[in-house]
């Protein structure tokens, strides 16, 4: 792909000179988001729009000289979603970062999609009430969130990113701006990785915060006890919140890395497997008192060693500190990468310990940590390895643990989306389904192209 | 059986406080009350030496009767017994008086081998509590202590590992001895369903000032409070930097260099 000097001069009559990037001024940054050992792919453009207006502008000014545009946030998906493949524009929405409204009454709140997740929940927060998705990277931006339909911990009880979303503005390939609101077309655009429509106005439901709430750590001996503990705690309808695996190898690896262990490595000198770290949501104390007891009850058939209770502001932010810092402290390896996918509860043990025995053949270390509600399962592979030599093995590996997740009937989108990474396991069927979409809004085929779609 | 005194105390979350600006004083409403973070690591280091040595681990703090929340916390994850050192004859009291009245009270109900102080409080953060109380009792004073080892009931010694601006200092001590706790090498407990039952129903000795012997009302306090606070205010703020990003470095130059200009 090249781009003309006429293409250029357009673009500058539809935003100022210092919005548009070439050359050298484009940075290194552009070519990769954070998959590990992704390759690099630059624009020949960047341009750093700010208003709707402007989004629609450039899509139109694309669509005439049939240029591709990869849609960009903060840059932190681990799929290559916001990587541009093809060349052609790179469309940074980073600074399309206001929130443009707070509807106290109707509990919503609108922003662009360059706002970051930590700002939105920090704003839902300071009116006592509470936005849900949290895909753990809180510096992701809400259209990154809304691009794959990201989830997190608490998809277990309060779903995902396209259960909050009530109306979005959004611009079609060839410029058209169109409202939507909780219909089939927002749902398709939702989850669509960019490949549709770029998102330039988003309206979030939020939900009131929960009075009370109490994290339990319940230890076991192994992996498979553990995942049944889960199953079992979700038959019972216990109303958990969040259901998490967490593997003792990425605790401890990862307490080693931050100082900040938190969760039980032993328990009467005995190494722990698995803990699973179960929080219980109530309208008062007495409410969750009931549902620890209820718990309690239930754990005698659970096989867990012991439950652990962190009921104070001080061991909450110390718990969720030491759980976020899971996916951070592993990029202090020699090498490392991390397989995202979703895997039916009951053959999420089997997957865990597969994937972790697989990789130790191959000379490399597999934690994993998950949330056993949704099926969001997160495999961080590390290695002392040097890079050069690391990446053809992980890339075996992940092969066959992606086959393992499919053959357990599992789905390797993850909760990061397929991006260029995984496209190769999108299946006939919904490929098809989604190219009938794309048919529609975008037929030239330019939005984020060697993607999903 | 080795006596173990922990000294924990009860203060805002100070990541949730704010200051009226005005006044200066603390806006206290709505803000929760948690325990002195480095009080729970030195209540791990208890809990260490009694279940390497034995012993026996008694709480106690100062506070409103809403105190009882932290001592019911400790004794959650295996302390003992736990004091509660309230009246409001204590109430307005600087360190001087609050380390009389803490120390009064213990020993109104036993004498101790060990005595266990974070270094500071995330409140006040004057760290003289500790330094205080070991005079008080009568005890060694270890400040900054990292590591506690070799302890030897018999000869009443042990040997403590302290922190220095550059280094660590290997001490043999005399007990009794009083430590103030640094966070490192003992990690904060987290108690278990069954302690926290136990510690709910745990009863907890509450001592007002006429149920200590000997008292001195002139030493406990306002009256008994030689330093006062006359106004507070809140540190005046940098002004926030600024990450200039412009997607290259020459571009964040240019910006930058314009910045300058302006």
């Amino acid at each position: 792909m090249s781009i003309s000097t006429e293409f250029i001069t357009t673009l500058k009559t539809v935003l100022a000179d210092e919005q548009v990037l070439l050359n050298d001024a484009i940075g290194a940054d552009f070519a990769h988001d954070e998959l590990p050992g992704g390759q690099e792919h630059m624009p020949e453009v960047v341009v750093k729009v700010t208003s709707t207006e402007e989004v629609s502008a450039v899509l139109k000014t694309c669509s005439e000289y049939n240029i591709p545009v990869t849609v960009r946030g903060a840059g932190t998906g681990r799929a290559g979603g916001s990587v541009p493949v093809n060349g052609g524009l790179v469309l940074s929405v980073k600074e399309m970062n206001k929130l443009l409204g707070f509807d106290e009454e109707a509990k919503t709140i609108t922003v662009q999609p360059g706002v970051i997740l930590q700002d939105v929940m920090a704003e839902a927060s300071s009116h006592g009430m509470y936005y849900p998705p949290d895909p753990g990277e809180k510096t992701a931006t809400i259209g990154g969130n809304v691009s794959t339909n990201a989830g997190g911990p608490c998809a277990t009880k309060y779903g995902s990113t396209q259960d909050y979303v009530l109306d979005a503005t959004v611009v079609l390939a060839d410029g058209s701006v169109k409202k939507l609101s909780e219909n089939d077309e927002l749902k398709n655009v939702i989850g669509s990785e960019g490949t549709l429509a770029v998102v330039t106005e988003i309206t979030l439901k939020l939900i009131d915060k929960p009075q009370a709430d109490v994290i339990l750590l319940l230890p076991f001996m192994d992996t498979e006890s553990c995942i049944n503990a889960a199953i079992r705690i979700k038959e019972e309808n216990t109303d958990a919140a969040i259901l998490e695996y967490l593997d003792t190898d990425i605790v401890e690896f990862s307490g080693n890395v931050t100082g900040n262990p938190v969760f039980p490595i032993e328990m009467d000198g005995e190494r722990v497997g698995a803990t699973l770290m179960v929080t219980l949501e109530g309208e008062s104390e007495d409410e969750l008192d009931e549902k620890m007891e209820a718990l309690a009850e239930l754990s005698e058939e659970l096989e867990c060693l012991d439950i652990l209770v962190v009921d104070t502001p001080t061991l909450k932010r110390d718990t969720w500190a030491a759980h976020d810092a899971f996916h951070t402290s592993t990029e202090s390896a020699k090498s490392e990468d991390e397989i995202n996918i979703t895997v039916p509860a009951d053959k999420m043990a089997e997957l865990i310990e597969f994937a972790k025995s697989f990789a130790e053949e191959k000379g490399l270390k597999a934690m994993a940590y998950s949330h056993v509600g949704s099926g969001g399962l997160h495999i961080h592979v590390i290695s002392d390895m040097a890079k050069a030599d690391f990446i053809p093995v992980m890339a075996s590996v992940a092969e066959t643990i992606y086959e393992k997740c499919s053959e357990l009937g599992g789905c390797v989108r993850g909760e990061y989306g397929y991006g260029y990474a995984k496209k190769s396991y999108v299946s006939e069927e919904k490929r098809s389904e989604l190219l009938a979409v794309k048919a529609a809004l975008d037929p030239k085929g330019l939005m984020n192209p060697g993607k999903v779609v | 059986m080795l006596k173990l005194l922990c000294c924990v105390k009860q203060v805002p979350d100070v990541d949730q406080m704010r200051m009226d600006p005005e006044t200066g004083n603390l806006i206290r409403a709505g803000v929760p009350a948690i325990l002195n973070p480095v009080d729970a690591n030195a209540l791990s280091a208890a809990l260490k030496v009694k279940e390497t040595y034995g012993g026996e681990i008694t709480l106690i703090t100062m506070g409103p009767p809403n105190a009882e929340a932290v001592l019911r916390e400790c004794l959650a994850v295996g302390a003992d017994k736990a004091i509660l050192v309230s009246d409001r004859a204590f109430g307005n009291a600087d360190t001087l008086a609050t380390s009389y009245s803490i120390a009064s009270a213990a020993l109104s109900q036993d004498s101790y081998d060990m005595i266990f102080c974070g270094k500071e409080t995330i409140d006040g953060a004057t760290g003289q509590m500790g330094p205080q109380l070991a005079e008080r009792f009568g005890a060694a004073q270890v400040s900054g202590a990292l590591l506690l080892k070799e302890v030897n009931e018999e000869n009443k010694t042990m040997i403590v590992d302290r922190e220095l601006e550059k280094g660590v200092e290997t001490l043999k001590v005399t007990l009794p001895v009083l430590f103030t706790m640094e966070k490192t090498n003992y990690p904060v407990r987290i108690p278990n369903l069954k302690g926290k039952m136990k510690a709910k129903k745990a009863e907890i000795t509450v001592l007002s000032a006429d149920d200590i012997p000997g008292l001195d009302r002139s030493r406990i306090g306002d009256p008994g409070s030689p330093t006062k606070v006359p106004r507070m205010f809140p540190p005046v703020m940098p002004e926030p930097g600024m990450i200039i990003d412009e997607g290259s470095l020459e571009a964040s130059v240019a910006k930058l260099m314009g910045l300058i200009k302006e």
